[in-house]
C-alpha cells in the first residue's frame, strides 16, 4: 500500500466513524530472520506482516479497540471499535491536548538491508557462528541470530494528525554455549541497531570472539557466595538497573488511577543523593541511533527528553495522552505499541543515568569485599522490588578487581536502593541490546549509564 | 460486534497446490483467531478490545534443502510474495533428512478433549463485563485499599495443516482466561500479587474459585514480618513451584538434547530426582489448553513419560529433534504463530500428586518460607539447573502457621539437588491447574538457601 492510498483509507474511515475520538494505525512490516543453532542453519526466512489498529471513544463509555489483518475491513473495524467503546460502561476518558502533527519520516539507510539478499545475510551470520564454534573445544553449541525489519507506520486521528514513520531495526546476537559435564555456561553479545543499514553489522567478528571466550571462562568461575555486598556495576548493567529499579515506576499508567501510588511517587520526593540524575529521551542523543528514538509515539505525540530525577529528587514522569490528562500534566510522547496487534502503553524510550565525576579506580578503591558486576542477562521489576542479573562478574578485594564469579543476581527495593547509590562514574555508554516486556508487548528500548556504585545489595547465590 | 468466535478458512489447501509444482515436498500451516478482551483498571471497566488475526506459514523442500516463510498478509499479492520467499529460503537452506508425515489416525476424538466450546466463542462484551464484576466486586469489598486490574478474555482459534504427504489436519480451540493484578501501595511498601486462570470453556472457570486463593494471600499479606534468612524449608505453591520445574523442563526439551547442552542428554534410564517425582507431558488431557489430536506438524499427540519415580524416561521432540537424536517424534512440534518455524514445545505438564494435603505440609514446618512467586523467573543461567531469584510474593511460616508477608530475601539453589532425595520434603495430595496447561502439586523443599539482609 502506498502512502496516498493509506491516507485516503484512514481519513475516510475516521470521517465516517461517528466517534468522539478515533485513531487508526496501519502497519506494514518486511523483515528477515536468520538463526544458526550450533552447526545447523535453524532458520533463514523473510517475513511479511500487515495489519491495522483502531481505537475509539464514544460520547459515553470507555476505549473501544479493534485489531485485524485484512485491511479491506477497516471501515467495518472502525464501527466494531466504536461498538466496543459504547458497550463498556466506563467513566469519561479525556485526552491531553496535542497539536495535530503532519509528518513523514523515512530515515535514509547507508546500505538498505531490504536490498541485501538472504544469501548474503546467511553468509555474514555463518561467519560469526563459525568463529564461535572454532574458538574452543568447550563451545558445544551456539545461537547466532540476525534479524532485520522495517516497520512502516501510518497514523491518523480524528483531530487531524497524519504521520508516516519508517522504523528500521536490526538485531545481531552471538550466544556461545560452553559445556563441561553437567555444567552449561552461556555468554551473549548483542546489538540492536536502530535506523542503520546493513553496513552496521559488517565487521562484527569481535562479538563472536568475546561471546565464546566469556562462555569458556565462566566454566571456571565459582558461583558467587550469596550475601550483602557493596556492588559496582558497569554501564551496560547500570542501564538495566535504572530501567528496572526506577524507570517502570515513572510510567504513569502505574499511578494515574491509584492514589496511594501517586502519594508514593509524588513530585519533589527525594529518591537518591544529589549525585543522581535520571532522564528518559526519545529524541536524538549523543551516541544516537537508539532503539527508543522516534519522531512520534503511537498516539501521534512528538517524542522529547523528560527529566525524571534531578539531583536525587523526583521531577517528572512518563505519559500517554490519557494519563497526562488525568494527572493534569504535559504529555511526553511515551505511548508506544509493539505493533498493530496492541494498544499503546506508557513505555520508556531510552532511559539513562547522567554521568557524574568519580573515576572507576576511585569507585572501587575503598571496597574491602564487594562485587563488580558487568552486563545484563535480564531483569524484572515488581514495582517496589526488582531483580537484575549480570552476565559475568568479579569479586572486589581490598580495592582491586579479583577472581571471576558467576550467577550474580542482584535484588533490591526502589526506595532503598537508589538512596544507596553512593558514586556515579565519569564515563558513560549506551547498551542498545534491550527489549522490555510489559503486558505482553515487547519494545526495543535504550538504556545507558556510567559505572555506578551501590551499597548493601542483596546478591543471591548458592 | 465481532465475528463471535467464527474463524475463517484462510486457504492453506489452495496454497499447497501452488507449491506442489515448485517444490519436492511442502507443508502449509494456517492459523486464524478471533478474540475479545475486557479490561478493568483500578476496579472499573475501561477498555474492550476485539482482535482478529490470520496468517500462513510454509515449510518446503527442494533438492533436499529446507526452506521456511511466513506471512500475515493473505491478500493475492501477499501470497505471491510468500511463494517467492519460500523459494529464497530453500535456496539458502541446509540439507535435511526430515520428512513430512502422511495422514495418521487421530489418537482420540477431538470432541472428547473438550478443547472447543461454542458458548465461550459466542461471549460478547457485556458477558465479559458481567463476569469481570463477579471477580472484582468481592475483591474490592474485602480489600478496599487494594487496587485491582482485571483482564477477561475469550478467544476462538483454528489451525490447519496440510502437506504434500497427504496429511490434512484442522483443529479448533477456545480459551477463556482471567487475569487479576492486585496492587497495594502504602508509601514505601508496594505489594503486587497476580492470579491467572485459563481453560477452554467459561463454564470451567468459576469466578469464586478465581478469587478465593487471592483473597487468602492478600489476607496473609496484611502484616509484613521480619524474617531471619538461613538454610530453611520452603513450601512452594503450585505457581511458585515453576521456579523449580522451569530449569528441569528446559533440559527435557529435545532441542537442548539435540544441541548437546541439556545436562540430562545422556541420562535416560538413570535416577535424576527423588523417587516421588513423576512428570508427564500429556497432549491428550481433557479440558487442558495444550491438548489436541495432532501437533503443529501433523504428528499425533500422546502422553510422554518424562520422569517416572525419579528416573529419566525421555524428552519431548518435534520432527527435527527426533530425527537428529534418533528418537521417534512425540507429537510436540509447536509453532508460536505463523512467523516462526516449529520447535519442540510442551503440551500439558502433569506432575503426580503426593500423599499429604498441603495444609499438612504447612503444619509440619517449624520455621520457613511459603513462596507464591519470585522476581525474574528464568533469568540468569538456568539450563544447568541453577536458579537465584528474589522472592516476590512470599510469607513466613512459624510453627506451622503463616504469620505474614516476607520481603527482601532471595532464594537460590540447583533444582536437581532440591528435587532430589536429600531436599524434597513432600508433594501435596492436591494437584492444581496452573495457567491452563500445567497440573502441579505444592512442593515442600528442605534446607533451601534463603539469603537476605537479616543475616547471611
Amino acid at each position: 500500500m502506498d502512502e496516498q492510498e493509506a491516507r485516503h483509507r484512514i481519513e475516510e474511515a475516521i470521517r465516517r466513524s461517528g466517534a468522539r475520538f478515533c485513531e487508526v494505525r496501519i502497519e506494514e512490516t518486511v523483515g528477515t530472520r536468520v538463526v544458526y543453532r550450533g552447526k545447523r542453519l535453524d532458520t533463514a526466512q523473510e517475513l511479511l506482516d500487515r495489519g491495522g489498529f483502531v481505537r475509539c471513544l464514544a460520547e459515553e463509555g470507555g476505549w473501544g479497540t479493534a485489531t485485524f489483518n485484512d485491511l479491506d475491513q477497516l471501515p467495518r473495524k472502525v464501527q466494531e471499535a466504536l461498538a466496543c467503546a459504547r458497550a463498556v460502561p466506563a467513566a469519561r476518558i479525556d485526552l491531553a491536548e496535542v497539536a495535530p502533527a503532519v509528518s513523514v519520516t523515512r530515515p535514509p539507510l547507508a546500505e538498505d538491508f531490504r536490498q541485501v539478499s538472504l544469501a548474503e545475510k546467511v553468509g555474514l551470520l555463518r561467519e560469526l557462528n563459525d568463529v564461535m564454534l572454532a574458538a574452543d573445544a568447550a563451545i558445544r553449541s551456539t545461537r547466532a541470530i540476525y534479524q532485520d525489519r522495517v516497520q512502516t507506520v501510518y497514523y491518523g486521528n480524528s483531530q487531524g494528525a497524519w504521520i508516516v514513520e519508517e522504523r528500521p531495526l536490526i538485531d545481531l546476537y552471538c550466544v556461545a554455549e560452553a559445556v563441561r559435564g553437567d555444567d552449561v555456561q552461556t555468554a551473549t553479545e548483542a546489538r540492536t541497531l536502530a535506523s542503520r543499514g546493513f553496513e552496521a553489522v559488517r565487521g562484527r567478528t569481535e562479538m563472536a570472539r568475546v561471546a565464546a571466550a566469556r562462555a569458556r571462562e565462566l566454566l571456571d568461575a565459582e558461583p558467587v557466595k550469596g550475601g550483602v555486598y557493596p556492588v559496582v556495576i558497569n554501564p551496560s548493567l547500570a542501564g538495566v538497573f535504572v530501567h528496572e529499579a526506577f524507570g517502570h515506576l515513572s510510567e504513569s499508567d502505574f499511578v494515574y488511577e491509584n492514589e496511594e501510588a501517586q502519594k508514593a511517587m509524588r513530585m519533589g520526593r527525594r529518591f537518591g543523593r544529589p549525585l543522581l540524575n535520571i532522564a528518559d529521551s526519545g529524541v536524538e542523543v549523543p551516541g544516537g541511533d537508539l532503539p527508543g528514538t522516534h519522531g512520534f509515539d503511537d498516539e501521534g505525540v512528538p517524542m522529547k527528553r523528560t527529566q525524571l530525577v534531578k539531583e536525587g529528587v523526583l521531577v517528572g514522569r512518563l505519559h500517554s495522552r490519557e494519563t497526562a490528562a488525568k494527572l493534569g500534566e504535559e504529555p511526553t510522547g511515551n505511548a508506544r505499541a509493539q505493533d498493530y496487534n496492541h494498544p499503546p502503553l506508557v513505555r520508556m524510550r531510552n532511559t539513562f543515568i547522567e554521568p557524574g565525576d568519580t573515576s572507576f579506580e576511585a569507585m572501587i578503591s575503598d571496597v574491602k569485599l564487594g562485587v563488580y558486576a558487568l552486563k545484563s542477562r535480564g531483569g524484572q521489576t515488581c514495582l517496589g522490588n526488582f531483580s537484575f542479573s549480570s552476565a559475568y562478574a568479579y569479586m572486589i578485594r581490598d580495592g582491586k578487581v579479583a577472581e571471576p564469579v558467576r550467577d550474580v543476581i542482584l535484588a533490591g527495593n526502589l526506595f532503598e536502593t537508589l538512596e544507596n547509590v553512593t558514586a556515579v562514574g565519569d564515563d558513560f555508554s549506551w547498551d542498545n541490546s534491550g527489549r522490555c516486556g510489559k503486558e505482553g508487548q515487547s519494545m526495543p528500548v535504550g538504556m545507558g549509564s556510567p559505572h555506578v556504585r551501590i551499597e548493601n545489595v542483596v546478591v543471591g547465590g548458592r | 460486534m465481532t465475528g463471535a468466535g467464527v474463524v475463517k478458512d484462510i486457504g492453506a489447501a489452495a496454497l499447497l497446490e501452488r507449491l506442489r509444482d515448485r517444490t519436492d515436498e511442502a507443508e502449509v500451516f494456517g492459523a486464524s483467531s478471533d478474540a475479545l478482551e475486557v479490561r478493568f483498571t483500578a476496579g472499573q471497566v475501561k477498555t474492550a478490545l476485539a482482535r482478529e488475526s490470520s496468517g500462513l506459514a510454509v515449510r518446503a523442500k527442494k533438492g533436499g534443502r529446507l526452506g521456511f516463510a511466513g506471512s500475515r498478509d493473505t491478500s493475492v499479492e501477499g501470497l505471491d510474495r510468500l511463494v517467492l520467499h519460500t523459494e529464497h529460503s530453500i535456496d539458502v537452506g541446509d540439507a535435511t533428512e526430515v520428512r513430512f508425515p502422511g495422514q495418521a489416525p487421530a489418537p482420540v476424538d477431538d470432541e472428547a478433549l473438550g478443547g472447543h466450546d461454542e458458548a465461550t466463542a459466542a461471549l460478547g462484551v457485556a458477558d465479559l463485563v458481567a463476569y469481570g464484576r463477579q471477580v472484582v466486586d468481592p475483591l474490592r469489598a474485602r480489600f478496599p485499599g487494594v487496587v485491582f486490574d482485571v483482564v477477561i478474555r475469550r478467544a476462538a482459534g483454528r489451525t490447519e495443516l496440510v502437506n504434500s504427504a497427504g496429511a490434512r489436519v484442522a483443529h479448533r480451540r477456545t480459551v477463556f482466561s482471567v487475569g487479576v493484578e492486585a496492587n497495594r501501595t502504602q508509601d514505601q511498601d508496594v505489594l503486587m500479587d497476580y492470579t491467572s486462570v485459563a481453560a477452554p470453556a467459561r463454564a470451567a472457570v468459576d469466578p469464586a474459585e478465581v478469587v478465593a486463593p487471592l483473597l487468602q494471600r492478600l489476607a496473609w499479606a496484611e502484616r509484613t514480618v521480619a524474617f531471619q534468612p538461613g538454610r530453611l524449608p520452603v513450601l512452594f505453591t503450585p505457581p511458585g513451584s515453576l521456579v523449580l520445574w522451569g530449569p528441569l523442563l528446559e533440559a527435557l526439551s529435545g532441542k537442548t538434547v539435540m544441541l548437546g547442552t541439556s545436562p540430562l542428554r545422556e541420562k535416560v534410564g538413570q535416577r535424576v530426582l527423588d523417587p516421588r517425582v513423576h512428570l508427564t507431558d500429556d497432549g491428550l488431557l481433557p479440558g487442558a489448553l495444550g491438548s489436541a489430536p495432532f501437533d503443529d506438524e501433523g504428528v499425533p499427540r500422546r502422553r510422554t513419560p518424562l520422569v517416572e519415580a525419579g528416573v529419566l524416561r525421555g524428552f519431548v521432540h518435534d520432527l527435527e529433534t527426533a530425527q537428529a537424536t534418533g528418537q521417534a517424534p512425540t507429537g510436540n512440534g509447536e509453532r508460536g504463530g505463523v512467523m516462526g518455524r516449529p520447535g519442540p514445545g510442551f503440551s500439558n505438564i502433569v506432575a503426580r500428586e503426593g500423599e499429604a494435603p498441603w495444609a499438612d505440609l504447612l503444619k509440619g514446618v517449624r520455621r520457613g518460607l511459603l513462596v507464591q512467586s519470585v522476581i525474574g523467573m528464568g533469568q540468569g543461567n538456568t539450563l544447568p539447573g541453577t536458579f537465584s531469584n528474589p522472592i516476590d510474593v512470599a510469607y513466613a511460616i512459624e510453627d506451622g502457621q503463616v504469620t505474614g508477608r516476607v520481603k527482601d530475601v532471595s532464594i537460590a539453589g540447583n533444582v536437581y539437588d532440591l528435587l532430589g532425595p536429600a531436599h524434597l520434603g513432600g508433594l501435596s495430595r492436591e494437584v492444581e491447574s496452573v495457567y491452563g496447561a500445567y497440573r502441579l502439586p505444592w512442593l515442600l523443599v528442605n534446607d533451601v538457601n534463603v539469603v537476605g539482609k537479616g543475616g547471611a
